[in-house]
């Protein structure tokens, strides 16, 4: 069921309505009975994984959690009794367990995603290294669908997972409320990844009915659709047809153009279904996290990162890259590096960790080398941009560079955005190999005629005629607008909810009709499905 | 919430039912031709209509009701709908019949002659122009679309159109705003301005032809034609209703010919009155010149029509008593639309002489 689909409409509004005639106490089950019907509907037999991911999580959650309470009770009745020294030993011994636990859950989580997700990667390397050998050898693996959400929803639990083993807040002691947690319907096609302290509160606690909360969820979902069905969907017919396996015959300038066209589609897409779900949650009161702060604006790729698909980010800031920084490996390296220099002590975990992160965020989007590509790429121009920016400073102080100045920091987003297009490229291409063809068409075979605006011109022969292509346009000049809006710190429903009742609701209309009109569904388009929602 | 927000809330939510109801109309299936048509017969004012010719385009680029009007003052209305799928005949009569009581229903064969097409989507679409076309909340378009949908997953194994998109028509035509059939003008707008004919500039253009075969031999129907079809006979013999079954000339595969043929052998079996203009002897009455009465196989055009036209008036002047209203005040917006027609017709003759 796509969050752009009529059935989901219907599905999200029979939802909303029981949940404030349900009675306030037992809203959290309406929640979890519409969570698992919703995953129902999108298949039945991958209903197990999520099952076995929210039970191993669960109960070892529970199991230290009571290590915890134990140690702390056992602690408590011979505090004065005991050393110092005998203290630590038995907050060892009980993290020692605890941890233990979390890592064999954590594994176990893992290894449910691994295995569906890239197990027949895997084996089709190793296939083509025994193949490589002529041997006749090779494993096959029988077809599995990869789960709806599944990378989505066992981050949320490794999380929790790693929460609880740190003692940051005590485990969840009803199943069911765990599995509303991890199941939450709108966040299982593509996010947000929630942390449960955020998000737990608001999912379990009955909201009351309340007027902006179904006014200003309502309009985040008409914005989430206009995102998607207006903008992306349409900007998809031009990225389809020009990264397909037909690239060959476009110019590099069909093809420049395709990574500003990907770009478009992939924001819209990904924010817009991350509007709907976040517009939908909010319709009854439950607040999930923003996932991208107007990314295209950043000035760097390191903040890019902090700005697209935010709660990833953060998940991988909180778990992987500050545990890696503060790790006895990496912080023997520094020591030693510290020999060399004080800067080379301080760029060596800057620069190692990067690697580890942009691998692991690389490898989570797609069981593919050039997923790999896409995260080392990524990481080499955060770390050399770490390593290198005394450099960069010292050269705009020689160039006398006014780095505060508006015309630098255009500068700075375009260079931004034009680096990113690269990984952009790596991303959408069918494989690695293609990837590394457009991108030597780009730099070889610029042809100016393309943006001559003529009913002949190559823009218009790519998948979008021109009405389509003005459409496309106007979208993301709206989308543009609103977004420097933003930026200057306005908040763009709240600004209307002020506005005289007229305007609102010409707007609201507008909106409306723009979306009927222009959105790409029903049988005249294969509207795309969500991009992210395969991940 | 309290009562001004519920208020608010209500009042939005039916500006956005206007609007969906707006766009309904705004982005209909069919043309807009079509729509005129059936809005002109609708505005009529009641019994003034004493016979309608119920079909597809068939009827419509066959029949030019100010022609017949004009020779014989009967009022006979072209009720078309191109390519009406054959279980949605039944529904465009009980139509007719509800804003006029004629005296005379004629029924083109092509709908029961034609068998179903393997299209689905073809289908679909020729059923929509139907729906799209009835009014948005007349039960009988409920009843069409409950039709179509039974007859398409009947028929197609991999149906699996939301049936809301019937009801909500612009879901699945909204993309006509990048396409010629989409106008501005024709929203509000009526009438059709020559009582129901096919009246545009192709209408005067030629194709040569060769001549129609008539074949002999009949075949059996598609069932669903066959099953529609008998649905339909039922439905006029429990009505009483005085019909004409009739088979406009056009070029024909055998297999579609003799099915035609096999109708009209089921309707003489029930003693209903059916002509078949694609007989020897149908063909000879029309006396058609093959080099500049068509503007294609399936349809006459103007040329073609006005001689068809002659034929079947002067049949049913001879053997049926419909009134003659000339002069019937209540028809004063039949007088002059043939009149109309021909001067219409000579400017657009003058201006394709020019090019």
């Amino acid at each position: 069921m796509s969050f752009t689909s009529l059935e989901f409409i219907g599905f999200l509004l029979a939802v909303v309505v029981l949940y404030y005639i349900v009675p306030k106490k037992y809203r959290w089950i309406e929640l979890l009975v519409a969570s698992y019907t919703f995953y129902l509907i999108n298949g039945i037999p991958q209903i197990a994984f999520i099952i076995a991911t929210t039970l191993i999580t669960y109960f070892a959650a529970i199991i230290m959690q009571k290590r915890r309470d134990r140690y702390k009770a056992e602690l408590d009745a011979v505090r004065d009794q005991i050393t110092k020294e005998e203290k630590q030993v038995m907050k060892k011994t009980a993290n020692s367990y605890i941890h233990t636990v979390q890592v064999l859950a954590v594994l176990a989580d893992l290894i449910i995603l691994a295995v569906v997700k890239y197990l027949g990667f895997v084996l089709d390397n190793v296939n083509s290294v025994f193949a490589s050998f002529n041997s006749d050898f090779s494993l096959t693996l029988p077809h599995i669908i990869v789960p709806l959400g599944i990378s989505f929803y066992t981050f949320a639990s490794m999380g929790y997972l790693i929460d609880i083993g740190r003692g940051k807040y005590n485990a969840e002691r009803n199943v069911a409320k765990l599995a509303l947690f991890v199941s939450f319907f709108p966040t299982i096609i593509q996010g947000p990844i929630c942390r449960f302290d955020e998000v737990a509160p608001g999912l379990f606690e009955g909201h009351e009915l309340k007027y902006d909360n179904l006014k200003f969820g309502a309009q985040l979902i008409m914005w989430g659709f206009f995102k998607k069905m207006v903008i992306a969907d349409r900007a998809a017919l031009y990225v389809t047809e020009v990264f397909s396996t037909g690239y060959d015959k476009y110019s590099g300038t069909a093809l420049f153009f395709g990574m500003f066209m990907y770009a478009v589609q992939i924001y819209g897409d990904f924010s817009g279904g991350i509007d709907i779900a976040r517009g939908a949650a909010q319709m009854m009161g439950i607040e999930l996290p923003n996932n991208f702060e107007r990314p295209y604006f950043s000035q760097s790729v390191a903040e890019y990162w902090r700005r697209w698909h935010i709660t990833l980010g953060a998940w991988m800031r909180e778990y992987v890259f500050f545990p890696i920084m503060l790790s006895k490996p990496v912080s023997g390296l520094s020591k030693k590096a510290r020999k060399v220099s004080a800067y080379l002590a301080k760029m060596v975990p800057s620069v190692i960790t990067p690697f580890i992160v942009f691998i692991l965020i690389g490898i989570w989007h797609g069981a593919s080398w050039k997923y790999v590509a896409f995260g080392l790429y990524n990481a080499i121009i955060v770390a050399s941009s770490v390593a290198l920016d005394p450099v960069f400073d010292k050269l705009n102080k020689l160039l006398k560079i006014n780095t505060e100045a508006f015309s630098w920091r255009v500068f700075r987003i375009i260079r931004t955005f034009l680096i990113l297009g690269v990984s952009k490229i790596l991303v959408k291409a069918p494989s690695l190999t293609t990837a590394i063809d457009i991108l030597r068409k780009i730099f070889t075979e610029a042809d100016l005629n393309f943006f001559k605006l003529t009913q002949e011109s190559e823009i218009f022969s790519i998948g979008i005629n021109p009405a389509n292509m003005l459409v496309l346009a106007f979208g993301v000049f709206i989308l543009f607008v609103t977004s420097c809006f933003q930026e200057s710190g306005i908040h763009i429903r709240e600004s209307l909810a002020k506005q005289n009742l007229v305007f609102r609701w010409v707007i609201y209309i507008i909106a409306l009709i723009l979306i009927l009109v222009f959105g790409m569904y029903g049988s005249a388009y294969n509207a795309a499905d969500f991009i992210y929602k395969a991940y | 919430m309290n009562k001004k927000q519920i208020i608010r809330t209500v009042a939005f939510l039916l500006l956005v039912g206007v609007l969906l109801y707006f766009l309904c109309d705004l982005f209909e299936y069919g043309n807009n031709y079509i729509t005129k048509r059936y809005k002109t017969y609708k505005s009529f004012e009641e019994n003034t209509v004493d016979g309608v010719f119920i079909g597809t385009s068939g009827v419509d680029r066959y029949w030019i009701a100010p022609q017949a009007y004009e020779e014989y003052g009967m009022t006979v209305y072209p009720f078309s709908v191109d390519a009406l799928p054959s279980w949605l005949v039944i529904d465009m009569i009980k139509e007719a019949r509800k804003y006029q009581n004629p005296q005379l229903i004629m029924i083109d064969i092509r709908p029961f002659a034609s068998p179903v097409s393997p299209d689905k989507t073809l289908t679909e679409n020729r059923a929509k122009r139907v729906i799209d076309m009835l009014d948005f909340f007349s039960p009988l378009r409920i009843d069409a679309i409950k039709r179509t949908d039974e007859v398409m997953t009947e028929k197609y194994s991999d149906y699996d159109t939301d049936i809301i998109t019937y009801y909500l028509t612009f879901i699945n035509s909204h993309n006509k705003w990048d396409s010629e059939d989409f106008t501005f003008d024709d929203i509000g707008s009526t009438k059709s301005t020559h009582l129901g004919m096919y009246f545009v500039k192709k209408f005067i253009s030629k194709k040569k032809l060769e001549p129609f075969k008539a074949y002999t031999g009949t075949k059996e129907l598609d069932p669903i034609n066959e099953k529609y079809l008998n649905e339909l006979l039922d439905y006029i013999e429990a009505e009483g209703l005085n019909v004409l079954f009739i088979d406009t000339p056009h070029n024909m595969k055998e297999e579609v010919a003799m099915q035609s043929n096999r109708v009209c052998e089921i309707l003489n079996d029930r003693g209903i009155a059916c002509i078949n203009y694609n007989t020897a002897e149908g063909l000879a009455a029309c006396d058609f010149d093959y080099k500049n009465d068509f503007y294609e196989g399936s349809h006459t055009n103007f040329y073609g029509a006005t001689k068809f036209t002659n034929v079947l008036s002067k049949y049913i002047s001879e053997n049926y008593q419909l009134p003659d209203r000339r002069g019937d005040e209540a028809c004063e917006e039949w007088n002059g639309v043939y009149e109309r027609t021909l001067k219409t017709i000579k400017k657009w003759e003058k201006a394709k002489a020019k090019k």
